[in-house]
């Protein structure tokens, strides 16, 4: 029996010594061995004796070894599946969650990612990494600024959440032209944060938006006058309407679209 | 000293339900040596068992200084080595003995004493320390009969002690066990070898497919059918 | 009657003892907690809970193995050598006898599962600096479980070859574990079946109580009400198991 468990090292050396050793060694197919079968997450959890934590850390150590070992088809098949097997067998594992938050969008699987992170937010509700990640992944790949905000809002509440976090709700909430609600958070932020950097750029945005609000304002009247709309701000100071066109402290210019009369900000 | 009356013992094989001991009544009395003798198959090794308790009577009662056979109370005041004896390979002799004089609740003193000496007695005082692994079948018979007696029993149950010896092993057991008759031990012994009963038993009885079929004492059984045991014991078996 | 039952307990102590599986099974458990220190390294940091979960587990299954292969073989083994004349002949009760066998086992069980422990433990604290207290309710609750699965095999062994005693235990082992989805699967049932399952959760024995293998890597220690709980049905459903298992052995012939 002894010699079974040094078969048995020796079989794990050898499997991480294929997966790690260049493919035109053995030619382009000997990944195919190594793909992982994962069980179904109930077949798994009874054969486990139960111990389902252990499974759930063999299988975390097989998703590691399988991404870190490169793939022939050009996409990680079995990765989101293994993703939720090891978050099936251990619920609390965040560490696991964390990381299929990380890489399953940007292997391709952003909708996995986000149910993944949604099983997290269940299983580990009084964690803020877990809504903090799921808005990345809405923010960055599927540029959903609304999903995105909500979920930082939420994490926001946790404790021990970076005071960044609720500033981040209202950047996406302004991303997503949801303005007023933008500022309500800038203004949360700006008088409730211990933060001093935080309250300080919640304060600029602040400004920001009611500048925005005030530029729009003179945009309602100059239609209502003129009955079309300025093609550039420029036009309200001329039109004597307003002053001067003011400077955001985040330093933005202001642009205007003459078809609609929406100011928003230039991307330089 | 052991009583068994209408004894009765049927196994199963097979779904036939065979008779191994048929209806067997016997008295061995105080300082008697008995032998019960009868062909492979008689069912003395049964008998045996039964008065040992490891087997349990269908029918009939067996009792020992008046106790019921298998009680707590007549196994102490037995001493019982069977067929091919065997003892667990991990222990050394002295060890084996410990063991069984802890069985019996002796106490470490009085044990350790009797066991010196009995180890003498059965010639095995060199073997004290060696692994029962070890031993030949010689030495494993001369054990279990050491073993047999370390509680100074009042009955002695030997199944075939003289199996499997040679010349020399066979010679010191009779003598040991003549030793003990004189000493008044009373001692109840099966065998398929005919010449050892006769130097050593008081009383015999043949037996044959479960039933005594001859009863009494050597000579008088010589003197009544005019022949030799053997002649005696193979004319009975043919004839039952 | 003490004397006689630690007379026994002791033999079969040593007797196990000599037998080479064990200490195959002893040095292929020390092996995998070291593998697992190799598996520790690559995991992305999750090194504690890899040696914890790894070393548990291989615990089990190692200390299991003693119970189906050698549990399951005690009393056959006296039977075939024929060693158990020698006992029964003496002044020695059925229930000492059976008791005794079982009473060596656990011993060497608890041997056995001690220097496991122990070598989890150092590994453990050599590479995390701390070991969580947790971790040793849960190797003293996989002594437990094995306790009860060897009354188990015991049992199963009294009247069956030692290989269906192997076998019968096994399922038993994993019926045990699977016992919260039976009683699910049984509040779903019709009532019928309702009533059978749920026979079945109370009849067989509920491995999953002992299991504290899964709180370690969260460091729960169970409360102490939680352990009275453990150890009363472990004592009970093991006395239950002893009872039952003696009673089959007494009516045995040799």
């Amino acid at each position: 029996m002894v010699f079974l468990g040094l078969s048995f090292v020796a079989q794990i050396n050898y499997d991480s010594w294929r997966r790690y050793s260049p493919p035109k060694l053995l030619g382009v197919d000997y990944n195919v061995y190594i793909e992982p079968q994962p069980l179904s997450p109930s077949l798994a959890k009874a054969v486990s004796f139960g111990s389902t934590e252990f499974l759930a850390d063999y299988y975390w150590l097989t998703l590691i070894q399988y991404y870190g070992g490169g793939t022939p088809y050009g996409k990680y098949r079995k990765l989101a599946e293994l993703f939720s097997l090891v978050t099936d067998l251990s619920p609390k594992f965040q560490q696991a969650y964390q990381t299929g938050l990380i890489i399953l969008p940007g292997e391709g699987f952003p909708d996995q990612a986000i149910t993944l992170g949604e099983k997290g937010k269940k299983n580990l509700p009084d964690s803020w990494e877990m809504p903090y990640y799921t808005g990345l992944v809405h923010h960055i790949y599927k540029k959903d600024y609304v999903s995105a905000a909500k979920e930082f809002q939420i994490a926001a509440t946790k404790k021990d959440a970076p005071p960044i976090t609720q500033y981040f709700a209202g950047i996406y909430y302004k991303e997503a032209d949801q303005r007023q609600l933008a500022y309500q958070i800038f203004k949360t932020v700006h008088d409730t944060t211990k933060d001093d950097f935080v309250r300080e750029r919640s304060g600029k945005q602040m400004v920001h938006l009611e500048m925005t609000f005030f530029l729009e304002d003179a945009v309602a009247k100059y239609h209502q006058r003129f009955g079309r709309y300025p093609s550039i701000l420029q036009e309200l100071v001329f039109k004597q309407i307003i002053k001067e066109v003011p400077i955001s402290p985040l330093g933005i210019n202001f642009v205007i679209d003459p078809q609609n009369g929406k100011v928003s900000e230039s991307r330089k | 000293m052991l009583v068994i009356r209408n004894l009765t013992k049927q196994f199963y094989q097979r779904n036939e339900e065979i008779t191994v001991v048929d209806n067997l009544s016997l008295t061995v009395k105080k300082g008697q040596v008995f032998g019960l003798i009868g062909p492979n198959g008689a069912g003395k090794t049964t008998t045996v068992k039964l008065i040992s308790g490891l087997l349990f009577p269908g029918k009939g009662k067996i009792t020992i200084g008046g106790f019921p056979a298998g009680s707590l109370e007549a196994k102490r005041k037995i001493g019982f080595m069977n067929e091919n004896p065997q003892f667990y390979y991990h222990l050394k002799a002295r060890e084996v003995l410990e063991f069984v004089a802890d069985l019996f609740e002796i106490e470490k003193a009085v044990a350790t004493k009797k066991i010196d000496v009995l180890l003498k007695e059965v010639g095995l005082k060199e073997a004290k320390e060696l692994a029962v692994r070890k031993f030949s079948k010689g030495m494993h018979q001369r054990l279990a009969f050491a073993v047999a007696q370390i509680n100074n029993p009042e009955l002695l149950i030997l199944d075939e002690p003289l199996d499997g010896l040679d010349p020399l092993g066979r010679l010191d057991f009779k003598q040991m066990i003549l030793k003990l008759k004189k000493s008044g031990a009373t001692i109840f012994f099966s065998t398929h070898i005919l010449s050892d009963v006769e130097e050593i038993c008081d009383e015999v009885a043949i037996l044959h497919k479960g039933k005594i079929i001859a009863q009494g004492s050597p000579k008088d059984l010589v003197k009544s059918s005019k022949q030799s045991l053997e002649e005696l014991f193979v004319r009975s078996i043919r004839n039952a | 009657m003490r004397k006689v039952l630690w007379a026994i307990t002791l033999n079969t102590f040593r007797e196990t003892l000599r037998d080479k599986l064990l200490y195959s099974l002893v040095g292929f458990a020390v092996l995998v907690i070291a593998a697992s220190l190799l598996a520790g390294s690559v995991s992305l940091g999750q090194d504690a809970r890899v040696i914890q979960d790894f070393s548990l587990t291989a615990m089990l299954v190692f200390l299991l193995i003693i119970t189906y292969f050698i549990g399951t073989q005690l009393v056959f083994k006296e039977v075939e050598r024929k060693t158990i004349y020698l006992v029964l002949s003496k002044p020695v009760s059925r229930e000492t006898f059976y008791l005794g066998k079982f009473l060596g086992l656990c011993l060497t069980i608890l041997v056995a599962g001690l220097i496991m422990a122990v070598m989890f433990v150092i590994v453990l604290f050599a590479k995390t600096h701390s070991v969580p207290t947790a971790a040793y309710f849960a190797a003293g609750a996989v002594i437990l479980e094995a306790w009860l699965l060897t009354a188990v095999s015991l049992l199963f062994s009294s009247f069956t070859s030692p290989l269906s005693s192997a076998i019968y235990t096994f399922g038993v082992t994993l019926i045990g574990h699977g016992s919260a989805t039976v009683w699910l699967l049984s509040q779903k049932a019709s009532p019928v079946i309702r009533g059978i399952l749920e026979g079945v959760y109370y009849l067989f024995p509920n491995l999953e109580k002992f299991n504290l293998r899964n709180d370690v890597v969260f460091n729960l220690t169970p409360s102490a009400s939680q352990v009275g709980l453990i150890l009363l049905y472990f004592a009970s459903y093991t006395v239950f198991l002893l009872i039952l298992g003696v009673a089959v052995f007494r009516k045995d012939e040799f």
